[in-house]
């Protein structure tokens, strides 16, 4: 977790409870992983061995596991990170109200008023969003548990299997999620600063209409909104070029991966992996694992977005302010 | 020459002009003043081609057609309405041009002086910074684009409405500088920017008075 | 419509390129997937593996990293195209809007801030997905009904139910988060109605006096939120269970199937594999439709040329 964000939930009193939180969730999608790694196990096994009378047993089985971890999700989990949630936000807003309201006039000249609204109502937001939204803190931290957990499962169940797994996915994943497309941000910046250009150019279009149309001047105006227009798509051309041999790799990676297990998995049958069934549920688990690399990939960079929020918080609480009586 | 014949013109379904006739002699120069908002603005435009009459006739040159009209005319506006390119490209417009009408345009328009201190000169970017120029030097550059132009009839909409005394004056100098043998019509509310105009006109509720002709000498 | 009819048109040769490239990176999905189910036999019966057939995959594998690669870079090169066809559209419209046509300036500038911006952002970024989504959805329907009939109903039935029920949870879920949104909006307003008299508050003393007010407007979205909470957990917690009902039921048809010799086993892994990215496409279809109407809507306040 960001050293801010941590700074805030401990100034906060939110610390433990947000730790609790987390720890209530991290099962959760492991464990549905290893159900759903389970029920393909068992119902091909069941279907290889020719127990059609079972099917409908574990048919059962596996539809109440499921109900009892989603059960576990709309209660224990659910009603505790909501109060959480609220709770964070209540002491969050509070706090950065009651520093605002201590300041005095000339402390508040070096802030203006949308500053602190900001601060207020949106950064508050960004630090939630960092803390519980998908994509952020909550579903990274889940994520590379997830991994942790399944890469155990992996090497325990194959350890040779687990090896060419990691050799696979490794080399591919830092290509395609780290180093291809570690310039996506920078080429849509670029795209974005051109479709600022062609609205700048769209304003004088519309409100020196007249001027352009009295001096003929349409067809330079044309020109350079079509040099601004034609610069978005170049950027965003990049940008998309990058993305494709991104998902190249991913499936290159993906479907290699795959393929080399099956192989492999083959080769060792009766000997490293018991039966087909079993190398099914070793390849499940190696897609729970590409599955954590890639959330953990977008969470980080979704985290980025909202941390501006919390330095911009902690710099309010940082500084001293008389505490107002009844708080 | 420009000829109003009967010229009504509602905006909003409210009426501007009824029957309004007016015509301006090849050469001839004419002042229009008027309180704001009586309609000065509107009638300029009308006879620019960029709005349309609601019944009546324009004609400007012998040519009727707005569309037509627009290519015919020169205007000075209010706000320069200048663009975010060169200084340059916005005299031109992106059109060709010779150095040496460019360098003529510039001097007639007292812009010279201030182009040869930047640095880029008549390349000049005006985009972003067009808040970085004083009124007097935008207008200065609208009345240089006008020049480049160098239609016969030239419009002005109070091109120095907004500017201070000595911007205003170095202004109406570069006005003066090209308004030699064309058709104007000058619309302003300062009488005085209006010396040695050849007729004057006041616009009061829609209609035109004569109140001044250099040929009757009287007022 | 006739504005999206006439951006495609315009750049018909990239779409026609982007739409065909999509089908072709399918087509070597599917045919990669097919070949999966074949080796799935092969390991299934103990029989050997030939290095030809292995080659074989190898070369899919890579045929469709390719074409997948194609599909991404043509497609969304032909959505950037329209884009850009729209821009321009606007702008030429703009500029070349006869003397006759009045234009409202506010309007122009609201438009081009507004739809067009999003309709812009939407082209670039959701279009190409949407479209390669639905066609891949068409193309696997297709070709799992040519495998199997029944194990593809097993598949799209269940799927369509929970579609429904998605939509309906959706729909109330939204009226409730819009309540919430609401009482957000107004602890907001508190929040800057009391920073912006904050001279009054310090000269008259009146910080508790705030406080209490903003902890009062707090309290009320609270209310609302946490009601939105529960009731999110709930629908989300029933869309994950029943989401996993195809699945189950796919094996257990899939399995009786198998055991009585109707399917090898190789065609219930296709199935299975099939299964998940036909699902989610089906499952998303609501969101798309609504983000669909939100951009054509868009779209035809649009002025082009």
């Amino acid at each position: 977790m960001n050293k801010t964000v941590w700074k805030i939930l401990k100034d906060i009193g939110m610390l433990r409870f947000f730790i609790l939180i987390l720890l209530l969730r991290l099962p959760f999608d492991f464990l549905n992983g290893v159900i759903s790694a389970n029920m393909l196990e068992s119902f091909i096994r069941l279907t290889e061995k020719g127990q059609s009378e079972n099917l409908l047993k574990t048919f059962g089985t596996f539809l109440l596991f499921t109900v009892l971890l989603f059960g576990y999700n709309v209660t224990i989990w659910a009603a505790v990170s909501v109060k959480a949630d609220m709770l964070l936000q209540k002491r969050l807003r509070n706090r950065l109200l009651n520093h605002i309201l201590s300041r005095n006039g000339e402390e508040m000249a070096a802030y203006s008023a949308g500053d602190l609204i900001t601060r207020l109502n949106n950064d508050v937001d960004r630090v939630n969003d960092y803390l519980t939204t998908p994509v952020n803190f909550m579903h990274t931290a889940i994520a590379s548990f997830n991994i942790l957990f399944s890469s155990v499962i992996l090497l325990i169940l194959n350890p040779s299997l687990y090896i060419l797994t990691i050799l696979v996915t490794v080399p591919f994943f830092i290509l395609s999620s780290i180093i291809i497309i570690r310039k996506i941000p920078y080429y849509r910046k670029k795209s974005q600063e051109s479709y600022a250009d062609y609205t700048n150019w769209i304003e004088p279009v519309i409100n020196a209409k007249e001027s352009i149309t009295v001096f003929d001047g349409e067809e330079i105006v044309l020109k350079k909104v079509e040099e601004a227009s034609k610069e978005i798509l170049r950027q965003n051309v990049k940008a998309h070029t990058l993305t494709a041999w991104s998902s190249f790799f991913n499936i290159m990676s993906g479907n290699l991966g795959y393929v080399l297990l099956l192989l492999c998995g083959n080769s060792m049958m009766g000997v490293g992996v018991k039966d087909y069934p079993q190398l099914l549920k070793i390849t499940q688990y190696r897609a729970e694992m590409m599955k954590g690399s890639f959330i953990v990939n977008a969470g980080l960079n979704g985290m980025k977005t909202n941390l501006s929020g919390a330095a911009r918080i902690e710099e309010i609480l940082e500084s001293d302010g008389e505490k107002i009586s009844g708080q | 020459m420009i000829e109003l014949k009967n010229v009504s013109f509602n905006y909003e379904n409210a009426s501007i002009f009824e029957n309004l006739s007016i015509f301006v002699a090849e050469g001839e120069k004419i002042g229009i003043v008027g309180e704001s908002g009586c309609g000065k603005s509107t009638l300029l435009k009308l006879m620019a081609g960029l709005y349309v009459p609601s019944s009546g006739e324009i004609i400007v040159d012998g040519i009727r057609a707005p569309e037509e009209i627009i290519k015919k005319v020169s205007v000075v506006m209010q706000s320069p309405m200048l663009l975010p390119l060169s200084i340059l490209e916005n005299i031109t417009m992106g059109h060709e041009y010779e150095d040496s009408k460019i360098e003529k345009i510039i001097e007639s328009a007292n812009l010279k002086k201030w182009i040869d201190s930047l640095p880029e000169g008549l390349n000049t970017y005006i985009g972003d910074s067009a808040d970085e120029l004083s009124g007097g030097q935008a207008q200065r550059i609208a009345i240089a684009r006008a020049m480049f132009k160098d239609s016969k009839n030239l419009l002005l909409d109070e091109p120095t409405s907004a500017l201070d005394g000595e911007n205003a004056a170095s202004v109406l100098e570069a006005i003066n500088h090209f308004t030699e043998g064309k058709t104007v019509v000058h619309v302003t509310h300062r009488k005085k920017h209006l010396e040695g105009y050849d007729r004057i006109f006041l616009m009061e509720n829609g209609q035109l008075t004569e109140i001044w002709n250099r040929y009757k000498e009287k007022t | 419509m006739a504005n999206l009819l006439l951006l495609i048109k315009r750049n018909k040769i990239w779409v026609a390129l982007g739409i065909l490239m999509t089908i072709l990176s399918n087509l070597s999905q599917m045919t990669f997937v097919y070949l999966i189910g074949k080796l799935v036999n092969h390991i299934e019966s103990h029989s050997s593996i030939k290095l030809s057939f292995i080659l074989l995959i190898a070369l899919l594998m890579a045929t469709n990293a390719f074409t997948l690669l194609l599909k991404q870079y043509i497609g969304r090169l032909s959505t950037e195209k329209m884009a850009h066809s729209l821009r321009m559209g606007y702008a030429k419209r703009l500029i070349k809007k006869t003397v006759k046509e009045k234009t409202s300036a506010s309007l122009a500038m609201s438009v081009a801030q507004n739809e067009l911006a999003q309709a812009n952002n939407y082209l670039s970024n959701t279009l190409f997905d949407i479209a390669g989504m639905l066609i891949m959805a068409l193309l696997v329907t297709a070709y799992l009904l040519l495998q199997n009939v029944l194990l593809t109903l097993a598949i799209l039935i269940p799927t369509l139910l929970i579609l429904i029920y998605v939509s309906f949870s959706s729909r109330r879920l939204s009226a409730i988060v819009s309540l919430a949104q609401n009482e957000k909006n107004k602890m907001n307003k508190v929040a800057y109605s009391l920073i912006h008299a904050f001279p009054s508050v310090k000269i008259f003393g009146g910080e508790k006096l705030c406080l209490n007010a903003y902890n009062e407007s707090f309290d009320v979205w609270k209310k609302q939120w946490e009601k939105m909470g529960r009731l999110s957990a709930l629908y989300n917690t029933l869309s994950g269970v029943l989401s996993r009902i195809p699945l189950l039921l796919l094996l257990l048809i899939g399995g009786f199937m198998v055991i009585r010799g109707d399917i090898l086993m190789g065609t219930l892994i296709v199935f299975v594999i099939m299964q998940g990215s036909l699902s989610e496409s089906i499952m998303n279809l609501p969101n798309w439709i609504a983000n669909f109407k939100v951009f054509t809507t868009n779209l035809s306040r649009i002025d082009i040329e």
